[in-house]
């Protein structure tokens, strides 16, 4: 065998802080969906939401002018449909938290196929133990995980909210877009964080607390479909709106909504505080069993 | 000095895993051997900061007691035993990821990942994914991961496992090249004797979680008594079993004998006693101390193994 001794070199470094060592972890983890052609195209696919509700907003700029009236059209729709014009908290917010508008599907296979199987996917190459015999704990390793399974939900959860918004303001035609909407775009940011930190959290925890991948997505999905299943029949037996926050899920948009003021009468934020936290203590719980480094050797 | 224990007890609830480990591993490589369940692995953890011993004192290189286990895993390198890879990544990405998570700075690992690569001969192949690799380049990746960082301290954990002869033998060099050129401290875990005969110069020993023998190999495998396999002329020969002061004669059958000589006792003299009893030597080899004898005599007690009552001068504790 050939031994390559020369050219090895001692290396004198000056060594990264512990927080700096999480970074290269979340990165590696936002990545990791863009790494094959298929997650690439499901990405594109989960943010099919952003880009028709660009279609919308480059209708209603007039950049896209069908019949030249379309802003004109646009003061005159009814309330259910307030949530389609630009200037409005709900044309951001809905098609990330709304049940209705299909925000449940796209969120769920994302966040599945990614967060989901963040940590699981680790322990089943046994790449635990080879993470936590690093300068790094196990609480950093979680961190690190459950960022950048952050930044990839927030891609699609807040970033693309975000950029709609950019182009409104870039497109417009005068100040006035900016104006009606600056007031509450930091409302809109918070509760799209809030969401995503919350959802994303909870789904690397299914992730550490699950033995393989694909464990984790079926515990994951049934958690958020299973929850929302139950949350119906219970709707359907009481016709009590508040049933319909039985669902994770939600919850999770209720929080949402209550930061960026359009809370519906019904939800409630202390209810869905005590059903997320519970959820989480739970599996903080399991967590913190199945995490443990005296299993990382075998 | 670079790694200590002084009277390390390790629990796992009730079950003592170490009992008052009390070792010193030296510069160079050293071999840490064991059956299954006498605690190699309790201290490999220990000392990687991922178990907390009971009672006792660990120092690593110039780190204090009281480091912080994250401070002492970026200081030290370990190569699991288990197959194990990031999945998704290819080598380079591999090894220069967990390089950055034991506290190299972006371009450094970077840097440090291409040489290590290729150091462990996988330059050809570091773009490719780990998850299409070989047994033996698997093996290699991970001694490339425990490497990357330049830790003075190298724990192998069955290095070996998994290779075939070639694998093994090229990975055996590796190590023997990384403790003698450059200077690392290697704690070899192996239960392959001839492994650690090939690459170590020290010993250490464990037994139901404690050591039952240490030292240098030279040391261990010194013996104050030699031992000759003679074959004789004719095949039913019966030799006397103390035809001659200070040797022990057993029959292996077929013409065959065993001789336990005391070193003062020449070979020409067990020629002259075959002669006198009417027969000749066909053949007599020298058999060495090996470590294999070493072990068992430790694991063991005292016995039937050739030259294990040697293991109690030779730092035996008991």
């Amino acid at each position: 065998m050939t031994v390559y001794g020369l050219d090895y070199r001692p290396g004198p470094y000056q060594p990264t802080t512990r927080l700096q060592r999480l970074w290269p972890l979340a990165w590696m983890e936002f990545r990791a969906l863009f790494r094959h052609k298929w997650g690439i195209l499901l990405f594109l696919f989960c943010i099919g939401p952003a880009i028709v509700r660009l279609v919308f907003l480059l209708v209603w700029l007039g950049v896209l002018s069908f019949d030249g009236r379309a802003r004109h059209v646009a003061h005159d729709v009814p309330n259910e449909f307030q949530g389609f014009i630009p200037t409005n908290v709900g044309f951001y917010v809905e098609p990330v938290v709304a049940m209705e508008q299909g925000a449940f599907f796209f969120f769920l296979l994302l966040s599945a196929m990614t967060s989901a199987r963040a940590i699981a996917r680790d322990r089943g190459t046994n790449a635990l133990e080879l993470f936590w015999t690093r300068g790094i704990s196990p609480t950093g390793y979680f961190l690190g995980k459950w960022f950048g399974s952050f930044l990839l939900l927030g891609c699609m959860t807040i970033a693309a909210p975000v950029a709609l918004w950019a182009i409104g303001t870039v497109l417009a035609e005068d100040w006035s877009f900016l104006t009606d909407t600056v007031a509450f775009m930091p409302r809109v940011v918070l509760g799209l964080t809030v969401f995503t930190v919350v959802l994303s959290g909870l789904s690397v925890l299914v992730s550490a607390s699950s033995s393989s991948a694909n464990v984790a997505m079926i515990l994951w999905c049934g958690l958020l479909a299973g929850s929302l299943a139950l949350s119906g029949a219970m709707w359907g037996i009481t016709h009590d709106d508040q049933c319909r926050q039985y669902s994770v899920f939600e919850c999770a948009s209720t929080l949402a909504r209550a930061c960026t003021g359009t809370l519906p009468s019904y939800a409630s934020v202390g209810g869905a505080l005590a059903e997320l936290g519970g959820l989480g203590a739970v599996l903080l719980v399991i967590v913190r069993r199945r995490l443990r480094t005296t299993e990382a050797i075998a | 000095m670079t790694v200590e224990l002084t009277d390390v007890v390790i629990r796992y609830g009730r079950h003592v895993a170490v009992a008052g480990v009390s070792v010193t591993f030296p510069a160079g490589a050293v071999g840490l051997l064991g059956r299954n369940g006498a605690g190699k692995s309790s201290i490999l953890k220990a000392l990687l900061g991922l178990v907390r011993p009971a009672s006792g004192r660990m120092r690593i290189l110039d780190l204090p007691e009281d480091a912080r286990p994250e401070e002492i895993r970026a200081r030290v390198g370990y190569m699991p035993e288990r197959d194990c890879h990031l999945p998704g990544l290819n080598g380079f990405e591999m090894v220069s990821l967990l390089g950055r998570l034991s506290g190299l700075p972006e371009r450094d690992a970077y840097r440090r990942a291409h040489e290590v690569l290729y150091l462990c001969g996988l330059d050809e192949q570091r773009y490719r994914p780990v998850s299409g690799y070989s047994a033996g380049m698997r093996q290699k990746v991970k001694l490339a991961s425990a490497l990357v960082h330049d830790p003075q301290v190298l724990f192998l954990d069955e290095p070996t496992n998994g290779l075939d002869p070639d694998g093994r033998t090229e990975m055996l060099e590796l190590v023997r090249q990384l403790a003698k050129k450059l200077g690392k401290s290697v704690v070899f875990s192996t239960h392959i004797l001839q492994d650690v005969e090939a690459v170590c110069d020290g010993v250490v020993v464990l037994e139901q979680g404690g050591v039952v023998a240490q030292g240098s190999l030279a040391e261990l495998t010194r013996s104050n008594e030699r031992r000759f396999v003679l074959q004789v002329e004719p095949a039913d020969l019966q030799l006397q079993e103390r035809a001659i002061p200070g040797v022990r004669l057993k029959s292996l059958g077929d013409g065959r004998y065993e001789a336990e000589a005391e070193l003062v006792v020449a070979p020409r003299e067990l020629f002259a006693m075959v002669e006198r009893q009417g027969g000749l030597v066909r053949e007599l080899s020298l058999q060495r101390r090996t470590l294999e004898d070493v072990f068992l005599g430790a694991v063991q007690g005292s016995g039937a193994v050739p030259g294990q009552g040697a293991a109690a001068h030779n730092g035996v504790a008991p």
